[in-house]
């Protein structure tokens, strides 16, 4: 597997604290949320593997190119333009959350257009970038991040704050029944792999899906899952930590710095997970904007021999980007990215039956 | 000055090639005589080595008296050509070669005075124990101290000249067995190509070759330094030097290439790692530390811890501006003392940075005008920036650090990490004569200097 594969699904399993995901999980914590989770990693990593050795199969095509070779046009528009729509929706999730979290804990008194121009103006140049490209600045950012990476498990792990009797009230609810969309929304985290359908285009050459990968994927998914579940209920404890709004942050608040120039960890913290943020949704709308160029490439924006539509393609999404932002109240988040979770299985059941009939279509 | 010897009939097609030339004073038209001997000459006086010329031409010919000797020790003499054609043996002729007619046939040979053959002190990029001796001005002098640098028979010299009004020759210089294919063919079209009416240097030169007009990060290195010219070579890139220019543009070129100070080569492991991480961090600190100032000051002081957050609030005390206002002003102040210090003569500068640095910083706190802490902020910034190795890159810095102060003072901390990441996404997309121009290259030092295919 390239280096690059890694970090794809790294992020998103990091990323997963810049959505809305832990708070969904922590309001189940009582009834399934665990079982939900332990189920959730073996699907993901399922999902993982029979992605990943679907692309190896096409070194260096992307899934674009498969469906217009494999497969007849009206099952290919209507895919893409559905695809487009998880990517784009993944991306917008992203969007809000940490503009929320920003207005919340880090610069409550400027305006919300602000925060999210000084975001989707970055987001907006990162979209239009070379897919190779944005793997490389996906790397560095990754790069610079590992000493904050180290620096926050360790303080996390460590803070006489955690509250470890919390945490095994917690695992004593293992025995429920697993809950539908704690399951989907943990297993998204586990769904960077299916990023590939862009980015694939870049791994020519042949590979092969070690265990060993599998196992490091399984053990930092059991890692980060941790993190954002059972970290906020050893912080604030199993009764009350529901109530938070914003659980992962306000709960990890609670750690110190005793000699730093930063006292208050959590902002190193925020500084760490803006990045990933940023760079998520940038992953995402790359992909969304990828897809939705392979579909609309209007001749009417063509001047000399500059096509303007990715332009097009990339300010409407920053525009309804910011739109949703401005009307989204805390509740729309938690709610509507609520179905979004709960319509991943349908996702992943089109994915799995395209890649069948391009399996179909190339062997025939 | 061209004289009408009458005893001596100018050949016609010398007659063709005088007239093409201008009647300038130095153009001279020299017939010599001896014993029924008989030779012309034609060069320009300015350009050509009057001692070499009188030495090997003038001299042999009285010596050997004779026209058919004199005529064999001609086509003997191993600077010597054949006739190119009249537009290129005009230029030739403007560049220092000489045209000689003796029994009936011409000759053109190389007899050109040298420029400035002496080899310069490093200036630029300084080392301690690294060679203290940076190239020369003249184009065949540096080469041959490239050649004697690299005892390898690979090493592969194209010559050409440009197209412009200079016709300044140039020299491409290569390893045959360890360079890119791909960057050599598109560095020769882009050269093929060029279509500029006058380019006077090889800093001049790299500007040009890059195809995009509005750019900010330089695509190719210059160093003086023929070390790194050499280190450069064996890692498979390519070589440009130009004539009458000390300089040599090393392409392609990566980010990291920027971050390398020849010093590292000269010490222990540890030394130059640790060399090396300090110029990382000088460069993290003059980009970032003046808009991390304006985020913490003006919009999250919480950030801080309490006792330092007091600390900053107080020496703030009296300035009556936002803390943006007072960054930028300090910051342009300084770009202004840099700046005067590389135009102001060697004698006036220390005086200059004085005066400007430390009694202007002192004043300015004293008037509350600019705190404390800023002036410190503000002279780490300006001592960093000139940790960076490669000047060309803390040019750049300095743009930069403008751009995310702005990009700060707009948008507040999240502006600060979207202003790095703008510049890291913009650092990815570009490219280096079709490589890469940032990205991590996960190999050993040695070959990671080498310009890999991915």
């Amino acid at each position: 597997m390239s280096r690059f594969l890694y970090y794809l699904i790294f992020m998103n399993m990091l990323a997963v604290i810049m959505t809305p995901v832990p708070r969904l999980l922590l309001l189940r914590s009582g009834d399934g949320a665990l079982s939900a989770i332990l189920l959730s990693i073996v699907a993901g990593v399922l999902f993982t593997y029979i992605t990943v050795s679907f692309f190896l199969q096409f070194p260096g095509q992307d899934f674009i190119q498969l469906l217009k070779k494999h497969t007849s046009n009206w099952v290919r528009i209507p895919v893409t333009l559905f695809f487009a729509f998880m990517w784009f929706v993944a991306g917008i999730i992203t969007l809000v959350m940490t503009v929320f979290l920003l207005i919340t804990f880090l610069t409550p008194e400027m305006s919300i257009y602000t925060i999210t121009l000084s975001i989707l103006i970055t987001v907006f140049f990162g979209v239009l970038l070379k897919s190779k490209s944005v793997l490389f600045t996906l790397e560095i950012v990754f790069i610079i991040m590992i000493p904050l990476f180290v620096l926050m498990f360790f303080k996390l792990f460590t803070s006489s704050e955690l509250d470890l009797d919390q945490v095994r009230l917690a695992i004593t609810h293992i025995n429920t029944l697993p809950d539908y969309t704690s399951f989907t929304s943990s297993t998204f985290m586990f769904m960077g792999s299916a990023n590939l359908i862009i980015y694939n285009k870049y791994f020519k050459e042949k590979h092969h899906i070690s265990k060993g990968a599998l196992v490091a994927i399984t053990c930092l998914g059991i890692f980060l899952i941790i993190n954002a579940y059972l970290i906020p209920i050893g912080y604030s404890g199993f009764d009350k930590v529901h109530q938070l709004m914003f659980p992962w942050t306000s709960s990890v608040d609670a750690v110190r710095m005793k000699f730093g120039f930063i006292e208050r960890v959590v902002f190193i913290f925020m500084f760490l997970f803006v990045t990933i943020s940023f760079i998520s949704m940038i992953v995402h709308w790359h992909v969304a904007y990828k897809l939705v160029l392979s579909v609309f490439r209007l001749k009417i924006l063509q001047v000399q021999q500059q096509n303007y539509t990715p332009f097009l393609i990339a300010f409407v999404f920053c525009v309804i980007g910011m739109w949703i932002t401005i009307q989204a109240t805390q509740y729309d988040l938690y709610h509507y990215s609520m179905y979004y979770y709960n319509i991943l299985p349908i996702f992943v059941a089109i994915f799995f039956l395209t890649m069948l009939a391009i399996k179909r279509g190339a062997s025939s | 000055m061209t004289t009408d010897n009458s005893k001596q009939e100018m050949p016609i097609f010398m007659k063709t090639i005088t007239k093409i030339l201008p009647a300038s004073f130095d153009v001279l038209h020299v017939p010599i005589t001896f014993e029924g001997a008989q030779a012309q000459l034609l060069f320009l006086k300015t350009v050509v080595d009057g001692a070499t010329l009188q030495q090997t031409i003038i001299k042999p010919f009285y010596e050997l008296a004779d026209e058919h000797k004199f005529a064999a020790y001609i086509k003997g003499l191993p600077n010597r050509i054949d006739i190119p054609p009249t537009d290129d043996l005009i230029t030739m002729l403007t560049s220092g070669f000489v045209l000689i007619y003796v029994e009936d046939t011409y000759s053109l040979l190389e007899i050109r005075r040298l420029g400035n053959t002496q080899q310069n002190e490093t200036f630029v990029e300084t080392t301690i124990h690294g060679s203290q001796l940076a190239l020369s001005e003249d184009l065949e002098t540096n080469i041959s101290i490239i050649r004697q640098h690299y005892h390898q028979s690979s090493l592969y010299v194209e010559s050409m000249q440009l197209k412009d009004k200079s016709n300044m020759s140039i020299a491409i210089l290569y390893d045959e067995d360890l360079v890119n294919i791909d960057v050599l063919r598109r560095v020769k079209e882009r050269l093929d190509s060029l279509d500029e009416p006058l380019i006077q240097s090889s800093a001049d030169l790299a500007v040009r070759l890059t195809r995009r007009r509005f750019n900010l990060f330089p695509t190719s290195i210059i160093t003086e330094r023929p070390d790194r010219i050499i280190y450069n070579i064996t890692g498979g890139k390519i070589v440009i030097l130009a004539d009458n220019s000390p300089f040599g543009i090393v392409l392609p070129v990566i980010f990291f290439d920027y971050m390398v100070s020849m010093e590292e080569n000269y010490h222990t492991y540890f030394i130059s790692l640790y060399n090396t991480l300090l110029g990382w961090f000088g460069l993290m600190m003059c980009l970032v530390l003046p808009g991390l100032y304006v985020a913490i000051t003006a919009y999250s002081p919480e950030i801080l811890r309490t006792e330092l957050t007091l600390t900053i609030a107080g020496s703030r005390i009296g300035v009556p501006y936002p803390s943006f206002i007072e960054a930028i002003i300090m910051i342009l102040f300084v770009e202004l003392l840099t700046e005067a210090s590389v135009r102001l003569p060697k004698s006036i500068n220390a005086a200059a940075t004085t005066v400007g640095g430390l009694i202007l910083g002192t004043a300015a706190t004293e008037a509350s005008l600019a705190s404390n802490i800023l002036i410190m902020v503000v002279a780490i910034v300006a001592i960093s920036t000139f940790v960076i190795p490669i000047n060309e890159l803390s040019f750049v810095v300095r743009f930069l650090r403008l751009f995310l102060l702005v990009f700060t003072a707009l948008f507040g901390m999240v502006g600060l990490i979207s202003g790095m990441l703008l510049i890291i996404l913009h650092m990815t997309n570009l490219d280096s004569f079709g490589e890469p121009y940032l990205r991590i290259a996960w190999r050993s030092k040695r070959s990671e200097k080498k310009v890999n295919q991915e």
